[in-house]
């Protein structure tokens, strides 16, 4: 217990300094003021519910690339380096190594996205009067859902490669699967198949359940039933369903890493 | 109780590479042991499956007692291992390095202070350790590297190709901190090695390994008396003809090689002569000659029919 302390401590101990982390995190500030403050549509959204539906459509691609620069190499580099050889022969099973990375991650990906909607909600509570701090704070975790799933699946990806390089080309193929990809191909099959229903005014179950599918969408799902926008969903599609889902795919993808690894020669 | 035990330990990859054959070892507490061979003999896998990052195909092996593969954790904490391969934080000091080595092994604050003192100053390295690794020579590196892997006072300790890559005085000072260490903290130390000089030099037994099998195990010196004779290599014009010449007499010829022809022979001097009187005779031309006592080259060579570098 006390090694895994120590692995994942020297994790958020080498992200943390990480530039691009602070980079994007910084883009991810920018963006949240910026969108608040002069975008006409949100400054002129009636309630803040509302806008918490558009900054939605800000963040969803910036933060899986966090995750994803976090996550994409943090095996393979440590592999490529030689200093893995180093942990695995230390008194630490490979379980507990796994464990303490990823949580050392996800420790920084909860702090990089927890300061950048604190820096946020300040600036709007001074400047403006903002109703509803709760739904800011479901929005802020949501939005470390979403990330945390990025992130179990780029640590994933990371224990299947054994360099850098070709982690990082995988890192951005997973960036545009979800973010472009996925979404046509949901789209292509609902206009092949499911026409009828859709022209009918509703649109068929199963549509609802690919969402499960894509952490994308079911953030953007979460975020819209935040905000009130949702309508004639499914029985089966609720926020608590949703989040079970997101954290199902957090401890799949952290499972597989373990079993993974444990089968790795390094 | 023996440091280092195993039994018939084979490791087999993809089923068909057969990288340790067999091998059974037994060495003392407070040797110095070299694991002699060129590349590709198995020193790294025989490395990884004693340290528990691999699993043995079959055999067992045990570490102070420790199976490697059912007492792995205790295994671990009874051992320290430096890789063939770097395996430093670079992007970390030196200080820093061996702190978080420290913290892994549970040392207390107060005892990873003075520990980390004083490892660094065993291996001179008092002066660069709040620099960046990244900023350090090679050698500087390999030595953070033993200094990292006694922190906790192991009773085993695990050198794969220590000096591999460094220049003479680097590694004639690696050389120093090895026998410092096990004078003066008694560590049994395992050294695999592809240079002859280092095995001879270091070692107190030397393991010499081809193709994953232990060819012998003996002291340096008994190893060399073994072959006993003295060696004799002849460079010159038609070597397979000076071959057929010299094997009428009582000339013992190890092997030849382009222009090289290795004999090896007692009283060596005395037979010099007589080999370029009969080159001259037959027209072949002599470009060098030299005589050496044998050394664990000369021993590999005796035993696989092969020079150890090449
Ligand atoms: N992970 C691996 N997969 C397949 N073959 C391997 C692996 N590791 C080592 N080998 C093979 O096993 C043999 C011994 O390698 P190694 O132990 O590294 O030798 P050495 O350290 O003495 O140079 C070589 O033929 C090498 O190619
Ligand atoms: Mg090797």
């Amino acid at each position: 217990m006390k090694e895994l302390r120590c692995v994942a401590k020297k994790e958020i101990m080498d992200n943390i300094r990480n530039k691009w982390i602070i980079f994007s995190s910084g883009i991810l500030v920018l963006l949240l003021l910026t969108s608040l403050f002069l975008m006409p549509s949100l400054k002129y959204c009636a309630d803040f519910k509302e806008a918490i539906s558009q900054l939605a459509k800000l963040v969803s691609p910036i933060v899986p690339i966090i995750a994803l620069i976090l996550g994409y190499a943090s095996i393979a580099r440590e592999i490529e380096s030689g200093t893995m050889e180093a942990l695995v022969a230390m008194p630490i099973s490979r379980r507990e190594i796994i464990a303490g990375k990823f949580l050392g991650l996800l420790a920084v990906l909860v702090i990089s996205i927890s300061i950048s909607f604190g820096v946020s909600a300040m600036v709007i509570a001074f400047s403006r009067t903002m109703e509803n701090f709760s739904y800011f704070f479901l929005f802020m975790l949501y939005t470390i859902l979403l990330g945390s799933s990025f992130l179990a699946l780029s640590f994933f990806f990371s224990s299947l490669l054994r360099k850098r390089s070709s982690a990082l080309i995988l890192a951005i193929f997973i960036w545009f699967f979800f973010n472009l990809i996925m979404p046509l191909i949901q789209t292509g099959l609902l206009l092949e198949v499911g026409m009828k229903g859709a022209l009918a005014g509703k649109i068929p179950d199963w549509f609802y359940a690919l969402d499960f599918l894509n952490p994308l969408s079911m953030y953007t799902s979460l975020v819209d039933m935040l905000a009130g926008s949702a309508k004639n969903l499914p029985s089966f599609y609720t926020p608590y369903s949703l989040v079970a889902v997101f954290l199902i795919w957090i401890l799949l993808f952290f499972l597989l890493t373990v079993l993974k690894f444990e089968r790795t020669d390094i | 109780m023996k440091a280092i035990e195993t039994h018939n330990l084979t490791k087999t990859f993809n089923g068909v590479i057969i990288a340790v054959d067999r091998v059974n070892l037994s060495v003392e507490e407070g040797e110095i042991f070299g694991f002699l061979g060129p590349n590709g003999a198995g020193k790294t896998t025989t490395v990884k499956l004693l340290t528990t990052l691999l699993r043995p195909t079959s055999g067992t092996a045990k570490i102070c007692g420790y199976d490697v593969v059912r007492q792995r954790s205790k295994v671990r904490e009874k051992i320290g291992v430096v890789f063939q391969e770097p395996a430093l934080d670079t992007e970390l000091t030196g200080r820093e390095n061996l702190d978080f080595h420290a913290r892994m092994y549970g040392l207390s604050r107060k005892e990873r202070e003075e520990r980390i003192e004083y490892v660094l100053n065993l291996v001179d390295l008092v002066d660069r350790a709040d620099d960046l690794v990244r900023s350090y020579s090679g050698g500087m590196k390999r030595r953070l590297e033993i200094a990292r892997s006694f922190m906790h006072s192991p009773k085993v300790l695990f050198l794969d190709e220590p000096t591999l890559g460094l220049d003479a005085r680097a590694r004639f000072t690696v050389w120093n901190y090895i026998k410092r260490l096990n004078k003066e903290e008694g560590i049994t130390i395992f050294l695999t090695t592809h240079y002859m000089e280092e095995a001879d030099k270091l070692s107190d037994r030397v393991a010499i390994i081809n193709n994953g099998k232990i060819l012998v195990i003996d002291e340096p010196e008994e190893l060399k008396n073994r072959i006993g004779k003295d060696v004799i290599s002849i460079t010159c014009s038609h070597p397979e003809k000076l071959r057929e010449i010299v094997e009428r007499t009582d000339l013992n010829v190890v092997r030849t090689t382009n222009n090289l022809l290795v004999v090896s022979v007692n009283h060596g001097e005395e037979k010099i002569p007589m080999i370029v009187e009969v080159a001259n005779e037959n027209g072949i031309r002599i470009e060098s000659i030299s005589l050496h006592k044998p050394n664990l080259d000369d021993v590999f060579l005796h035993y696989t029919g092969r020079k150890l570098g090449g």
